[in-house]
């Protein structure tokens, strides 16, 4: 066989996987858009006519609200992880001082942490404290999105030539100026993979909104959509639309910033 | 320059504080609370020392829990590592022409586990499923199965999923190690006549060694914690049989009300995935002294 052949074989090996790759996603969309309850006598039929049926149905039944929420949730977690990353990651690549590599070490060990095994003692302290719905998920996400923002960007930082930072030093700046107006411009894609990988986390995440959020109006898309699908069990068409209205938010997201991400990475992998 | 130390703190203090208030606090506290006996109904507590240790050893359904796990360990590792870098050295070779392929390779991801974990039961649906409509439809009608329903094949199956929504996200960190290897190496690999498997076994392989080791870590300690999907097919059904460590702490904290005990499960899979750590800083450890 020529080694044009063996190429052409090779991609169509890729393509045949991408398609198995896609066809639940793609049997998602396409169900969404048939009649609730034709997908159970014909599940592999495709739609008749333009039908959101189904999305209306999803609407009413808190879809709305539920993304409401997620949105709100993730935005104030990312920017928080930002935040309080973003100074530390600084700090622990280009300033000197005693215990920095213990701290870095330490909240390291936060990759490694299963959520079960912090629940109990926060669900505790949240019924004590009688802590509100948003604050009681905002805050373990923010500290457990924190090792792998500071890994990342530190890993960036690090990179940083030199004579720009002591350019900016000349000038007068301080470090904390150095930070936001030299460092976290150059280090966007390291910030965008941040951004993304929390962002998807975050609006991904079951346990602990499932355990800490009290009032159903205060449900994430995660849990709101388990309430949906109990009160729609028959209705696989309502269910489906339900599930591509989660998904597509997140799928723009990452679109969007999908062409930094492995770049992001790398510096962080490689290290 | 001389950096002044207490800018240096005050840029890592409040990051250090929070996860220190939020992971590190309740996991020790999680440790203390599994030596006593208490509810949410009757939060008055009892010493216990280590009978919820000594309970757990009795308890059967612990056993399945913990062969699952070790069946999700395994099993991820033997799929997922060798298509992420089937996926990745295929990919890596010409970026640009295979961004739409790492585009839906990465996708699952990108998709909630609890809409992942529905779209696969409307789809394993033993009456009105998707996958038993096309068996049938090959004319394979002894092959379809009560998939999620069946004690058997109920773990294989939500694995199966487990492999769909993660491979892609392995190949990523695989694509980013691939990439940090120089070009020269791999001509003077080319100018050594080395075809491509050679090159791939002889070349690809030993540098990215410690990549691999770090994403083999990361599918084991997944999997030790792996919860959403679970929770979401089966419930750790039927009857216990699809049931790993998280979905029983959960179980017994919030259904069954045995605050103690779930502590004393918390506690063992902290003590798994520090294994886990363990294991992997020693094959590291080993990799480099070896040179």
């Amino acid at each position: 066989m020529t080694r044009r052949a063996l190429v052409w074989l090779r991609d169509l090996g890729f393509a045949l996987l991408a398609a198995v790759f896609m066809l639940p996603l793609a049997w998602t969309v396409i169900g969404s858009l048939r009649p609730g309850n034709t997908l159970r006598t014909e599940p592999w039929g495709l739609p008749e006519a333009l039908d959101l049926e189904n999305y209306v149905a999803a609407w009413e039944g808190d879809i709305g609200l539920y993304l409401l929420n997620s949105t709100v949730v993730t935005i104030v977690s990312v920017a928080l992880i930002i935040g309080l990353s973003a100074p530390a990651a600084y700090a622990f690549a280009r300033l000197r001082f005693s215990g920095s590599g213990l701290i870095f070490g330490f909240i390291l060990t936060g990759l490694l942490i299963p959520a079960h095994a912090v629940l109990i003692p926060l669900y505790q302290l949240n019924s004590a404290l009688r802590v509100g719905d948003y604050l009681a998920i905002i805050g373990p996400y923010v500290a457990f999105g924190l090792p792998l923002s500071t890994l990342l960007l530190r890993a960036y930082f690090v990179e940083v030539p030199c004579e720009l930072m002591e350019a900016a030093i000349v000038d007068g700046a301080g470090h904390w100026r150095i930070l936001w107006q030299v460092f976290m411009p150059i280090a966007r894609p390291a910030v965008a993979t941040v951004a993304i990988f929390q962002a998807a986390w975050i609006w991904n995440e079951l346990p602990f909104a499932l355990v800490f959020i009290k009032e159903s109006a205060h449900q994430t898309l995660p849990v709101g959509l388990l309430s949906f699908q109990g009160e729609h069990i028959a209705n696989w068409g309502a269910i489906l639309a339900g599930v591509t209205v989660a998904v597509v938010p997140l799928m723009i997201l990452y679109l969007l910033f999908q062409k930094h991400i492995v770049r992001g990475l790398t510096a962080g992998a490689v290290k | 320059m001389r950096d002044r130390p207490l800018t240096a703190w005050l840029m890592v203090l409040p990051a250090a504080a929070v996860f220190a208030f939020y992971i590190t606090y309740p996991l020790v506290h999680t440790v203390v609370l599994s030596a006593y006996s208490w509810s949410a109904l009757n939060p008055v507590r009892t010493w216990k020392g280590l009978g919820n240790y000594a309970d757990l050893m009795q308890d059967p359904v612990l056993l399945t829990a913990l062969k699952n796990n070790a069946l999700w360990i395994l099993l991820s590792l033997a799929i997922q590592l060798p298509l992420a870098m089937l996926l990745a050295v295929g990919i890596g070779s010409s970026l640009r022409r295979h961004r739409v392929l790492r585009t839906v390779f990465f996708s699952p991801l990108i998709v909630p586990a609890v809409a992942v974990g529905l779209i696969w039961t409307l789809f394993y649906d033993p009456n009105f499923g998707a996958l038993n409509a096309l068996i049938e439809q090959l004319g394979l009608e002894n092959l379809t199965a009560g998939w999620l329903g069946d004690p058997q094949l109920a773990t294989p199956c939500i694995i199966t999923v487990s492999c769909w929504r993660y491979t892609g996200f392995h190949m990523m960190i695989l694509l980013a190690g691939l990439q940090a290897i120089p070009e020269e190496i791999y001509e003077a690999a080319r100018i050594d006549g080395a075809g491509a498997w050679r090159t791939f076994w002889h070349v690809t392989l030993p540098l990215m060694k410690r990549i691999v080791l770090v994403d083999a870590l990361l599918i084991t300690v997944g999997s030790v914690k792996i919860f959403d999907l679970i929770w979401v097919m089966t419930g750790g059904g039927p009857n216990h049989a699809s049931e790993v460590l998280a979905t029983y702490m959960y179980r017994s904290a919030f259904s069954d009300d045995r605050m103690g005990y779930a502590a004393a499960i918390a506690t063992v899979m902290l003590a798994l995935t520090m294994l886990a750590t363990i294991i992997y800083v020693r094959l590291t450890g080993r990799e480099e002294a070896a040179g």
